[in-house]
């Protein structure tokens, strides 16, 4: 694999949690690189380490040891760093859409680019108009179905154009027919928009969609796929 | 731009609505009680400010006490002195007897001047009913002649004059020959206690009749026959009198001509500039203890803020924690939990602005003598404290805010 394409790579990976006698190791050196364009599904049993390895790739936590590039650039372990790589280039989908239930759909999106201190150039309509659901921006979370909620989650993870979209169980809580309509988008965006994917999945059916499984078992990759 | 901040308040109506009531209740507070008991004060002082005189002669060592004394202190033939002796700086020196009354509830510093004074006492304001007392100084004439005249021979003035006190009965003053019992009460007592011309009072022991009704504004609330004042509240020795007002002539310099009659007199001389200084003194520890319950409820009233948005934060980690997944810096959190502190102060601050402006009207129409005094300079300090408070009951909750771990409070959903 050519290093430049590389948008997201990690290294040697330890992360552990707790103190003492009660700690718990929970990535033990892992390694992983996904290619720019790639829709990469991670797969595992629970408490395997599959939502720690997100966690650590969306840099929203630091790992014990270990290196992540991200975009060619080495991200180090200092928080505003973290925050800026994570404001810029990351978008993060999860398994319970976590929107701001005080917030309209549009709002939402708006609120995470305001965060990001970004302008809305226009990726939100696209991006409302090509996941069907133009129709509820101006609703509540509570006003919409569940498959819409997830719908506008991957707006506004996508909204800034970030370099990579996690997405952590993103079918977790979704019926079949608003899983495939949603795998069906992700496929859709990583093909149409060169959209870089990392999914975590326990669905055999939603990781056949991807261009590539991993498997992992004890925080080590067991399968590169 | 989504408000995250209002979308909050307004998905929480109640919560916001009562938080913010408790602000509004502790600026109403602040604003009202302020304006009450400044506004009472200083309407005493603008009434005395509103004399047309210069000066005041009060007994010597009285000090800032002139401003709550009364009774017989100063010969009032002292007026007669210093016009003779002063008449190139005084023009008009007027004796006033102080002496309470209780009337409509409430006691009130009574003047008693003679009614060719009247005027002086008053402002120069006309009388909006009625007449004033002893118009003609029938009254004056009489008592002078039946309690001074014998004081003409030397020597034994004073056993004279208290032989003729045990002898006049209160039908000798009533007499309609020469009625000494009336009054006159300025505007906003009559309305208080829905007294009218005519109408006969019982007060401090009298029965007087309500003969003239003054324009508000004027020295007291009450004014009374010099002679009449004198007669009944000195122990029946007319000679002597409260305090005097001294009117100088135009162009005399207020400090020299204090000075200058001083030394001819020996008793204080003071400018009526001074009075309000004076009552400050006096009664100003009242805005201390005012002062201090406002603080105290202004402080349980952001407390309550407080708590309002530690909880809120309790509550909401997991929406703080999607905020920090898409990078929201600790500035942002921080400006996110004040926005909130500063619109439900705000919101409270304009309900408290509106609940005192309702509290003053109620005062005013409930008890008319009181005066809530509602000024820019105190609204600007609510606002003012509201905003510092806004900002201090917010920084805890929002530092807890900041300290949110993005990891763990998504994990634990």
């Amino acid at each position: 694999m050519n290093d430049s394409n590389k948008i997201l790579k990690v290294e040697n990976l330890c992360k552990g949690y707790g103190k003492g006698p009660a700690r718990v190791e929970v990535l033990h050196g892992l390694s992983l690189s996904v290619r720019q364009g790639e829709f990469l599904a991670v797969m595992g049993p629970s408490g395997c380490g599959k939502s720690t390895l997100l966690h650590l790739m969306g840099l929203m936590d630091s790992p014990d040891s270990g290196r992540i590039s991200l975009e060619g650039h080495l991200v180090n372990g200092s928080a505003t760093q973290r925050t800026m790589f994570r404001r810029r280039s990351i978008g993060f989908v999860f398994q319970r859409f976590n929107l701001l239930g005080e917030l309209s759909a549009a709002d939402n999106v708006s609120i995470s680019l305001q965060v990001r201190q970004m302008a809305d150039d226009g990726r939100a309509g696209e991006l409302f108009e090509k996941l069907g659901i133009a129709h509820v921006r101006g609703r509540k979370p509570g006003q919409m179905s569940i498959g819409e909620q997830q719908r506008v989650a991957i707006v506004r993870a996508l909204a800034h154009r970030p370099a990579v979209l996690l997405a952590d169980e993103p079918t977790g809580n979704l019926d079949s027919a608003n899983s495939e309509v949603l795998l069906d988008h992700f496929r859709d965006l990583n093909r149409q928009d060169d959209q870089t994917i990392v999914m975590i999945t326990h669905s055999v059916e939603a990781a056949g969609r991807a261009d590539r499984t991993v498997r992992m078992k004890d925080g080590q990759i067991i399968d590169c796929g | 731009m989504a408000n995250l901040p209002l979308a909050n308040l307004l998905h929480h109506k109640l919560r916001s609505v009562l938080s913010a009531l408790g602000i509004g209740i502790g600026i109403c507070m602040l604003v009202t009680l302020s304006g009450l008991s400044r506004g009472s004060l200083f309407e005493v002082a603008e009434r005395l400010e509103s004399v047309d005189a210069d000066l005041i002669v009060s007994p010597r060592g009285w000090g800032n006490n002139t401003s709550d004394k009364s009774g017989s202190a100063l010969p009032d033939k002292y007026a007669k002195v210093i016009l003779e002796r002063h008449g190139d700086i005084v023009a008009r020196a007027v004796p006033v007897f102080i002496w309470p009354i209780r009337l409509a509830g409430q006691d009130h510093r009574a003047a008693g001047v003679d009614p060719s004074d009247f005027s002086m006492l008053a402002g120069e304001r006309p009388l909006d009913e009625g007449r004033c007392f002893d118009p003609d100084g029938r009254f004056a004439k009489w008592i002078e002649h039946k309690l001074l005249a014998p004081a003409e021979t030397p020597g034994d003035a004073t056993d004279i004059a208290d032989e003729q006190v045990l002898e006049l009965t209160q039908a000798d003053l009533a007499d309609p020959d020469h009625d000494g019992l009336e009054l006159v009460i300025d505007s906003r007592l009559a309305k208080a206690g829905n007294f009218h011309v005519g109408q006969k009072v019982h007060a401090s022991g009298h029965d007087w009749k309500i003969v003239g009704i003054v324009h508000v504004g004027a020295m007291t609330r009450i004014f009374l026959p010099l002679r009449t004042a004198q007669f009944l509240y000195g122990s029946g020795d007319v000679t002597k009198c409260t305090m005097i007002l001294l009117k100088l002539k135009p162009g005399v310099q207020i400090g020299p001509a204090s000075r200058q009659i001083h030394q001819t007199i020996g008793h204080d001389v003071i400018p009526l500039t001074r009075y309000r200084g004076m009552l400050l003194e006096k009664f100003g520890i009242i805005f201390v203890y005012v002062d201090i319950v406002n603080t105290i409820a202004l402080v349980i009233a952001f407390l309550f803020i407080m708590v309002t948005l530690y909880t809120m934060v309790l509550q909401r980690t997991r929406e703080i924690a999607i905020l920090k997944s898409f990078g929201a810096s600790n500035a942002f959190i921080l400006r996110q939990v004040l926005a909130e502190s500063l619109m439900l102060t705000g919101f409270g601050t304009a309900i408290g602005i509106a609940l005192s402006f309702l509290a003053a009207w109620l005062i005013q129409t409930l008890k008319p003598l009181l005066t809530v005094s509602i000024t820019w300079e105190w609204l600007g300090i609510a606002i003012a404290a509201a905003a510092a408070g806004a900002v201090l009951s917010g920084l805890y909750p929002a530092w807890r805010a900041m300290r949110v771990d993005v990891v763990e409070a998504l994990t634990l959903e």
